[in-house]
């Protein structure tokens, strides 16, 4: 079995950039989780109050140990009705709970948390404070770990003049430079080119 | 097919011969009419509320004449007595919801029916014509009898794909197909009513209950809406983000197009989510409930909470322009194989309190008639006792509610109350006598399909003898 899985040819070759197939949903769980260990996240109280995530209106619509059935949260065999994927006939189980609904509940919790943090567990963003008058160098650092360096530069120019018109200069106040980088921190955790991990 | 439509042809033909020169050819063209159901300007819905995990079809229908009562107290080990014990109700429990079919109906084993004693809300409703019973229905590809399940040749005789498994079962209810399929009979539905919704055809196969096959079609696609309405993203909202650069900039970024197609996916559905949030709210907004229909969804009822905003997008269809709908809402944690008579009277009360409130709400917004709501689950369970619970089974009984319902009838073959006799395939997990396709069938008619398009949604439909069972 191990042979098997170590010589696919899905482990062994990295997908092409000509592969429009390639890739797969990241879970909302992975990329709250990711935001919080990319910019550093401490709790005040020591507590680390996440509870319930569940909610998809207001919430990630997805919580740690909190499946709805014992069949968690998407099956493997899930394949997007309607979709280029289900021509295809791909499956991609994250999708199963991606729609309407939690697709804008994300983007509204992500906002919120990115600046504000989640009950007592706050972010830190020691690295991009040093670094916050330097917008290209703020994009650099969130390209490469949260995107691996996959943005398109359509994208990464569309982040850069949004956080280029905030003037954070070295001598802004913290919180002048927390707004900056929470909201470009939060653009591109919205985008799907990073939402698909490739 | 083919075979099947000359057939219609056929009997089609002969209903114009029999009506003879006289009849007015405006009849004549009414008969031909069928195909053009969908463009009515009545307003229809069907509502599929889905019991995820497999109902526990003996604890919600229950025998109740003395006779029966006694096999059924005896099988789910209740011991002597007609007590509440091992997984078997009280019989003292049932006497307010013993169900009486108007005009009589003489069942097998001349069985009479209670409902589970939560469901007092639903024999209400039974009593007023307004639900029916669906007596053990489930997935079939054919007729099948005991012998035929039996049997090894499965050309001859084939059998539903993956019986008894949760994800699978639960997509053949919903799609004919098992999982990974990715057509449900309630988009097919769609397809084909789509063009009646106008501008809004976004709006024609809804779920309350995040995604299902059910409500995905081949070109009607399924809307999501959550229980407080279409969720809009505040960051593009100019009320909440003053910063026009702001909002132009995520807006850019979730929406974009890409040639990877995940991501261009992904953002098709962002796409959708602001494109018909504005469209919704603001039909929402004209609509209330009034103060004692909205009381009855109560506070904390998940199925409830999903009807009420399915009401409500119901009251929004002149503003919507809506004239077709297929919803889907649920209710999970019926797969009670443990702490069966702990858990499953609170899931009945969930859907007793869900049901009557919503049909209230159809009749306060004049629409009784005019919306059909149908139960399904995974599938049934034995009805014989692990000691805890109940197992997997296959066919179970489901509810039909609506203005339009011939209600107060059971509709189907009831079941003998036994783990030995041929109608079902041991312990009691029952070999359906009604097929989906037949049940299905039935509603699709109602909504408004041709019986040849019925055809094309349920491809199996042409091996069975009856397509209305004329509960609706």
């Amino acid at each position: 079995v191990w042979k098997a899985i170590l010589t696919d040819d899905e482990a062994r070759i990295a997908p092409g950039a000509a592969d429009t197939l390639a890739g797969k949903l990241r879970e909302p769980v992975v990329r709250f989780v990711q935001w919080a260990r990319t910019v550093g996240t401490t709790s005040t109280t020591g507590e680390y109050e996440i509870y319930d995530l569940s909610a998809s209106d207001t919430s990630l619509g997805q919580s740690p140990l909190r499946s709805p059935s014992v069949f968690n949260f998407f099956r493997p065999g899930y394949v997007p009705p309607n979709t280029a994927l289900a021509v295809a006939g791909k499956q991609a189980p994250e999708f199963q709970i991606l729609n309407e609904t939690t697709t804008a509940g994300y983007i509204n919790f992500m906002q919120w948390v990115t600046r504000g943090g989640f009950n007592d567990v706050k972010p830190q963003y020691t690295q991009l404070l040093a670094i916050a008058h330097d917008v290209p160098a703020v994009i650099a650092w969130l390209n490469l770990r949260l995107t691996a360096n996959q943005m398109s530069a359509a994208s990464l120019t569309t982040i850069q003049d949004l956080l280029s018109a905030f003037n954070v200069t070295s001598s802004s106040t913290e919180s002048q430079k927390l707004d900056m980088l929470a909201t470009g921190t939060w653009l591109m955790l919205c985008s799907p080119e990073y939402l698909v991990q490739k | 097919m083919n075979l099947w439509t000359r057939r219609l042809v056929l009997q089609r033909a002969m209903q114009l011969g029999a009506m003879g020169v006289a009849t007015p050819l405006a009849i004549n063209l009414a008969a031909f009419s069928e195909a053009a159901a969908f463009d009515n300007t009545d307003y229809k819905a069907l509502v599929c509320v889905f019991l995820y995990g497999g109902n526990d079809y003996a604890n919600t229908v229950v025998p109740y004449d003395a006779t029966n009562y006694a096999l059924y107290h005896q099988i789910r080990a209740g011991g002597p007595g007609e007590l509440q014990a091992g997984i078997a109700l009280a019989r003292a429990d049932l006497a307010a919801t013993a169900l009486t079919p108007n005009n009589g109906q003489t069942l097998t084993d001349n069985l009479q029916y209670a409902l589970a004693p939560q469901l007092a809300g639903l024999k209400g409703l039974w009593d007023q014509g307004k639900l029916a019973v669906q007596l053990n229905v489930g997935p079939l590809i054919q007729p099948t009898s005991i012998n035929q399940y039996r049997d090894t040749n499965r050309v001859l005789n084939p059998l539903p794909p993956k019986l008894f498994s949760h994800n699978d079962q639960q997509s053949i209810w919903q799609s004919n197909g098992s999982e990974g399929s990715t057509i449900g009979w309630g988009g097919r539905l769609g397809d084909l009513a789509m063009s009646s919704n106008a501008s809004n055809s976004l709006l024609t196969c809804i779920s309350a209950a995040g995604n299902a096959v059910f409500v995905a079609g081949n070109d009607a696609l399924q809307y999501q809406i959550s229980p407080g309405g279409a969720i809009s993203i505040r960051g593009i909202d100019p009320a909440l983000t003053n910063w026009a650069a702001m909002r132009n900039a995520l807006n850019s970024l979730i929406t974009r197009t890409s040639t990877n197609v995940m991501e261009n996916e992904y953002a098709a559905v962002t796409r959708r989510s602001i494109a018909m949030e504005g469209v919704v709210n603001s039909a929402l907004a004209g609509v209330a409930l009034s103060g004692p229909t909205d009381a009855l969804f109560g506070t904390g009822n998940p199925l409830a909470n999903q009807l009420k905003i399915v009401a409500r997008i119901i009251g929004a269809r002149a503003a919507l322009g809506t004239r077709r709908q297929v919803f889907f809402v649920s209710l999970g944690g019926f797969d009670n194989h443990n702490l069966l008579m702990q858990d499953h009277p609170r899931l009945l009360q969930r859907i007793n309190d869900a049901l009557v409130a919503f049909h209230a709400a159809t009749v306060e917004l004049g629409v009784e008639s005019k919306v059909t709501t149908f139960t399904a689950s995974d599938f049934g369970r034995t009805l014989a006792s692990n000691a805890d619970g109940s197992d997997h089974g296959w066919g179970s009984h489901q509810f039909v509610m609506g203005g339009a319902v011939a209600g107060g009838r059971f509709y189907g073959t009831a079941p003998h109350v036994s783990i030995q006799t041929d109608d079902q395939v041991g312990q009691g997990r029952l070999l359906p006598t009604t097929s989906v396709d037949e049940f299905a069938s039935t509603l699709a008619l109602w909504f408004g399909c041709s019986p040849t398009e019925v055809q094309g949604i349920l491809p199996n439909i042409g091996n069975f003898s009856n397509t209305d069972l004329g509960f609706v």
